[in-house]
């Protein structure tokens, strides 16, 4: 079977600053990786690089999805073609609704896969069933996007978008960060009702505390720019005993 | 071009050549009272960031009164709104006892600057307005237009609202169709004490057109404006407000949106001044400026001794979407009482690039993501406008200006 994702020796720079520098990663259909690390390892900048920010700039290796070159594709082609990011700082969009958001967000990637326009009334009883899923209060869809949300609130929002769109790959990035335990059981179960033998995702975190509610399948470990370590969840048990520290000096 | 300027030796010159006017107003005295006042140019201090002055001496003209039968091609119309349509700075409907058309104009004691003795001497009549709180109608549509005439027009209209009373009113500037409108307005408005008034104005021009709108608005005590300013101009608008909250507990509330186009100037000067204790006014002007456009924001608050408890509040936001547009933003305070809350802000930027990619990220495309972008900071000044015909026609307006884009 053809991986999601082959990431392989990928360097990338921001403002002229190297910030990934030389990662290779491989996921499969059906897989969950995790990446953890510190704050300024890069982990952000992956997910931003995987979603296709303009702001970064990849100067060397190659990204294939689902077999085919991912760097030339615009954001929102990626998107269309069923990658998601789940974003750590949710931006706010005074002004515009967030039903409306949602909905043309569906619509554009349910056109991309060839499927019908979904109406408002239709619309409206999805979204409803998915935000009680993820016991979300009705009235946030009729606010702005994002605009006076609680940081809890704006990842739950997240998390509805990944509930809606369905992608075939989503990255999360920090999604756990500024949720007290009873948000991160309602949204981890909501992560994990999508999860099947086709659909991928990349998790990148700071606690293992988020890997005992998603359960990922492989643990990388990330260090100034590259993957220092890969293993099984016995990984991440070792880390939140013994910190990073041991990785660096090996 | 200097020979084309509109100075006040100018205009004497060109009043000579209609001797028509001397039957409606004291000719003499208006052009001397433009002598003294003098008319701008860009060396003042008002007028320095405008590309031009309005207007040229050959525009001035005498409109004839327009035929009673003239068929006319009003974009909005709604049942519960009487429409009171103002051709050529002349009424089309017979009077009411709430509208009446007043010849002679007013002389106006309060000379306020050339533009405006400008608009006394070639106005044909005041379009008053008067409303009590037992007024039978409550809602007024007046759309101003220019038919068939490609000179200077000079409506003025008079709006006084009795103590108590509650009206609705939607001014519309129309553009020029199939000529230029040039048009030099004067408004005034009176609110009584605890009267309340809802306004709409829009202004929409064409690239040759010209639209100057002095507007004059004192607020008796424990009244209420709550007003929509809408510039929609590809061609040359400029709004000179000079609101007086006159009365204690006197309160404003003015939400300005500037959608420009082409090469079109979008002009608000506005001069709020508190004079009473526990006066509140909340001023917030947005622009969004492409291709050429250029926007100015002058707004000055003024809190005169003895106004305590003053709230006044002024924020100016402007979104810039190419490198040739330009804005000049100066918001200013003048506080000469103590106990008071005011404050200003302003800000002038491009799209946000954060916003611009979450919304890709989410699928949209580049054009999908800008015009969301701008619906929604146009919107925040749109969803003030109560009345839900209105708000879907403004909509409408919005969403034409921004399919023309480039």
């Amino acid at each position: 079977m053809t991986p999601t994702l082959v990431i392989d020796q990928v360097h990338a720079s921001v403002d002229g600053q190297e910030i990934l520098k030389g990662i290779s990663l491989e996921i499969r259909p059906g897989e969950m990786h995790a990446i953890m690390g510190r704050n300024g390892s890069g982990k952000s900048t992956l997910a931003h690089v995987l979603a296709g920010n303009p702001h970064y700039e990849i100067t060397s290796g190659s990204i294939r999805y689902r077999g085919k070159p991912l760097e030339h594709l615009t954001p929102e082609e990626r998107a269309q073609a069923g990658i998601f990011l789940s974003f750590q700082y949710p931006v706010v969009i005074p002004g515009v609704n967030n039903a409306y958001f949602l909905r043309t967000a569906l619509n554009a990637v349910r056109k991309a896969r060839g499927e019908s326009e979904i109406d408002a009334v239709e619309f409206l009883q999805l979204a409803r069933e998915k935000m009680g899923r993820l016991e979300m209060d009705k009235s946030y869809l009729n606010r702005a996007v994002n605009e006076g949300f609680s940081g809890g609130e704006k990842k739950r929002n997240e998390i509805l978008q990944l509930l809606l769109l369905e992608p075939a790959f989503a990255i999360l990035d920090e999604t756990d960060s500024g949720l007290d335990i009873d948000a991160l059981r309602i949204i981890s179960a909501g992560v994990n009702s999508l999860r099947d033998s086709r659909r991928s995702f990349l998790v990148i975190t700071h606690y293992q505390r988020l890997l005992n509610y998603m359960q990922p399948d492989v643990i990388h470990v990330m260090i100034d720019g590259k993957i220092v370590k890969t293993g099984g969840k016995e990984l991440a048990l070792t880390l939140e005993e013994q910190g990073y520290s041991w990785l660096e000096t090996s | 071009m200097a020979g084309n300027l509109l100075t006040p030796k100018a205009v004497a010159e060109r009043v000579r050549s209609l001797p028509d006017l001397a039957n409606r107003v004291p000719v003499p005295d208006l052009l001397d009272r433009i002598q003294r006042q003098g008319l701008p140019t860009l060396r003042q201090e008002e007028w320095r960031h405008n590309r031009r002055v309005f207007f040229r001496p050959e525009d001035l003209a005498c409109p004839p009164p327009p035929p009673p039968d003239l068929p006319l091609r009003l974009p909005f119309r709604h049942d519960d709104w009487i429409t009171y349509p103002i051709l050529n700075g002349y009424p089309l409907s017979p009077a009411s006892p709430e509208i009446t058309f007043q010849t002679p104009p007013a002389e106006s004691g309060a000379a306020r600057d050339g533009y405006h003795t400008l608009n006394r001497l070639f106005t044909p009549g005041d379009h008053v307005l008067r409303f009590s709180p037992r007024s039978p109608i409550s809602k007024v549509y007046v759309p101003l237009l220019n038919g068939h005439w490609e000179q200077l027009t000079c409506p003025a209209v008079d709006i006084r609202l009795e103590e108590g009373a509650t009206v609705d009113l939607f001014l519309h500037h129309l553009p020029g169709r199939d000529g230029v409108s040039l048009r030099n307005t004067a408004v005034s408005i009176h609110l009584g004490r605890g009267a309340r008034l809802r306004l709409f104005t829009l202004d929409e021009t064409a690239p040759d057109d010209q639209h100057l709108t002095t507007i004059h608005i004192v607020q008796e005590g424990d009244s209420h404006l709550g007003w929509v300013l809408e510039q929609l101009t590809g061609g040359r608008s400029r709004w000179d407000l000079s609101h007086r909250l006159q009365g204690e507990g006197a309160e404003l509330e003015l939400d300005g949106l500037g959608l420009l186009s082409g090469s079109g100037e979008g002009d608000l000067h506005s001069v709020i001044t508190h004079h009473s204790p526990h006066t509140t006014s909340r001023e917030t002007v947005k622009n969004i400026l492409p291709e050429r456009s250029h926007g100015i924001f002058n707004g000055k608050v003024i809190v005169d001794p003895g106004a305590v408890k003053t709230d006044a509040r002024q924020s100016n936001r402007n979104l810039l979407l190419s490198a040739d547009a330009r804005m000049h933003s100066n918001p200013q305070l003048e506080i000469y009482a103590d106990d008071v809350r005011c404050s200003h802000g302003s800000a002038t930027g491009q799209l946000d690039p954060d916003q611009l990619f979450y919304l890709r990220s989410r699928g949209l495309t580049p054009d999908e993501s800008r015009s969301l972008l701008l619906t929604g900071f146009a919107r925040d000044i749109l969803d003030r406008l109560p009345w839900e015909e209105v708000r879907s026609y403004s909509e409408s307006t919005l969403h034409a200006w921004m399919t023309d884009l480039p």
